[in-house]
């Protein structure tokens, strides 16, 4: 509550062109926003024009945000928005994954596997799109079920599923878990 | 893996995800994973993930950031004082009501604008001000008819006919130069002699109406559509965007541009069916049968189809052999002028909209 607290008095502070407050908005959320972009296109510089971006158009409608959404929902949005742009204008192409490349830990002790945020990451890449939004929506953003459907269009079963399915290709990729992933 | 490792798996993906799961529901998966080792590697591959939550945002990429708000929140400040000190000019300009009461009063215009100083000043102004007050009024009536356009766009009652003219009349209602609406007119008049301008989005399809707006610069972008339109070329990746009412979208071409599409759809007890169809990559193609729904042999529509009843306006309906028409049914081809799938030479698939 005191975190609700705290973010609401920070977007009301950057609505009145308190860049500052802005600015915590930014390290408190860029994070999630450039690893949804990173995931999406698989390419640093991108990712970084993209947190640009995004934050930029945050920016200049922070006064159109009434607080009915949760900062993270309307955040997704914007973000996700600016990758499909990016994406349209097409001189940036998501750069695929292919699950056989993966490098993997050696380790065949599951109790001492380590595993690597790279390897994660590529792991996250090689996921099906919607079941990586999916994921990213509730596990990045921290959207409820209800909150991703409304953001992706989908019904909350659908979000529900998709995040399941994408949290069991992980475990198969990462060689954690037996199962064909889906 | 077995339906309850499924099952408590699931159990276990919502936990992590902070969604409500009953303490009995957790309780036994707790001791389900006790016991079952690759169900307690997918709750430890979960807790694994879950450390690695994305790490902050880079300072570097931070201050790039903020260089750029920065950037903008200044040429924004600027933009406001210039707007202030205009205004206070207009209003400094505007205040002598008898330019002779207070000619030494007058103060010299800042930007160097020749200010109205004696009454011959004041007439000339006067009609300056008329006529940037017509303006004003015929862009507002402009305005208003726009939105109003887009807020209330027509939809037919009991599904949507082929309207030809339909695009020429949306961008003069938009307000488009009469020589946009001619080339947009003459575009989907020149598609329509095929076909109309179909794209299939979400296995919908839809028919274009011509150019359009978005409804808001930060509009929803609801997902892509891969089409060439009307361009004969290459097909792009193209964004959509919610439309004006549930049964519209709007897309960006790869000019820029906006262009409306609605729900090919007609009434079925009641109910409003939607188009489906295979891929359609230019406008020009025809919808065809959807993946899942095999081509009859035969015109009567065995061995696939069987003779239902009629829709709403009449026109026959066939369902699956064996199934319930509530869940989709087929239209023959050689339907009427004014039915929604007029002059498709192919069998079409309807089912009902979201």
């Amino acid at each position: 509550m005191a975190e609700e607290r705290t973010e609401s008095t920070l977007i009301a502070a950057a609505k009145q062109a308190d860049t500052a407050a802005f600015e915590k908005l930014v390290r408190a959320h860029g994070g999630a926003v450039y690893a949804h972009a990173l995931r999406f296109f698989g390419d640093t510089a991108t990712a970084e024009d993209i947190v640009q971006e995004v934050f930029l158009r945050v920016y200049r409608s922070l006064a159109t945000f009434d607080g009915t959404a949760a900062f993270s929902t309307w955040l997704f949005r914007v973000t996700r928005n600016a990758c499909l742009d990016e994406l349209r204008r097409g001189k940036r192409r998501p750069v695929p994954v292919d699950p056989v490349d993966l490098v993997l830990p050696s380790t065949p002790d599951h109790a001492s596997f380590v595993i690597d945020a790279t390897v994660v990451e590529q792991a996250m890449r090689a996921l099906q799109p919607e079941d990586r939004e999916a994921l990213g929506a509730v596990a990045l953003f921290g959207m409820s079920y209800a909150e991703a459907g409304d953001a992706l269009g989908v019904p909350v079963g659908t979000v529900k599923s998709r995040a399941f399915r994408a949290r069991r290709t992980l475990a198969v990729l990462l060689g954690m878990s037996g199962g064909d992933g889906s | 893996m077995s339906a309850k490792c499924i099952e408590i798996q699931q159990v276990l993906s919502m936990t992590q995800d902070g969604e409500p799961v009953g303490p009995d529901d957790l309780r036994k998966a707790r001791m389900h994973c006790a016991e079952c080792a690759e169900c307690a590697q997918f709750e430890t591959t979960l807790k694994t993930v879950r450390r690695l939550r994305p790490q902050a945002l880079p300072e570097e990429i931070v201050v790039r950031v903020m260089d750029a708000v920065e950037t903008e929140a200044a040429a924004e400040r600027a933009r406001t004082e210039a707007a202030a000190a205009a205004a206070e000019t207009a209003a400094a300009a505007i205040a002598p009501e008898d330019s002779s009461a207070a000619p030494a009063a007058a103060k010299p215009a800042p930007s160097g604008i020749a200010l109205p100083r004696t009454r011959k000043d004041w007439t000339m102004w006067g009609g300056w001000i008329a006529a940037a007050a017509v303006l004003l009024v015929a862009g507002g009536i402009a305005a208003v008819r726009g939105a109003y356009f887009i807020a209330a766009p027509s939809t037919a009652e009991s599904g949507n006919a082929v309207r030809y003219s339909s695009g020429a009349e949306s961008t003069a209602e938009i307000g488009l130069p009469p020589e946009s609406a001619a080339d947009a007119a003459k575009d989907t008049l020149g598609s329509v002699q095929s076909s109309t301008g179909y794209i299939v989005f979400d296995g919908w399809v839809f028919r274009s109406i011509g150019a359009t707006r978005p409804l808001r610069s930060n509009s929803p972008t609801i997902g892509i559509v891969s089409s060439g339109l009307d361009t004969g070329g290459a097909i792009e990746e193209l964004p959509v965007f919610e439309g004006t009412t549930n049964k519209t979208i709007t897309v960006q071409s790869a000019e820029d541009s906006f262009l409306g599409f609605e729900l090919v759809w007609r009434s079925f007890r009641g109910q409003t069916y939607g188009l489906r169809s295979g891929v359609i990559s230019q406008f020009g193609e025809w919808p065809t049968l959807p993946s899942g729904v095999p081509q009859p042999d035969d015109a009567d529509g065995s061995p696939v189809f069987e003779r239902s009843i009629n829709d709403d306006t009449g026109v026959a309906v066939y369902r699956r052999v064996g199934q319930s028409e509530s869940s989709g049914f087929a239209v023959a081809p050689g339907t009427s002028a004014d039915d929604p799938a007029a002059g498709n030479p192919s069998w079409t698939w309807w089912e009902p909209f979201r």
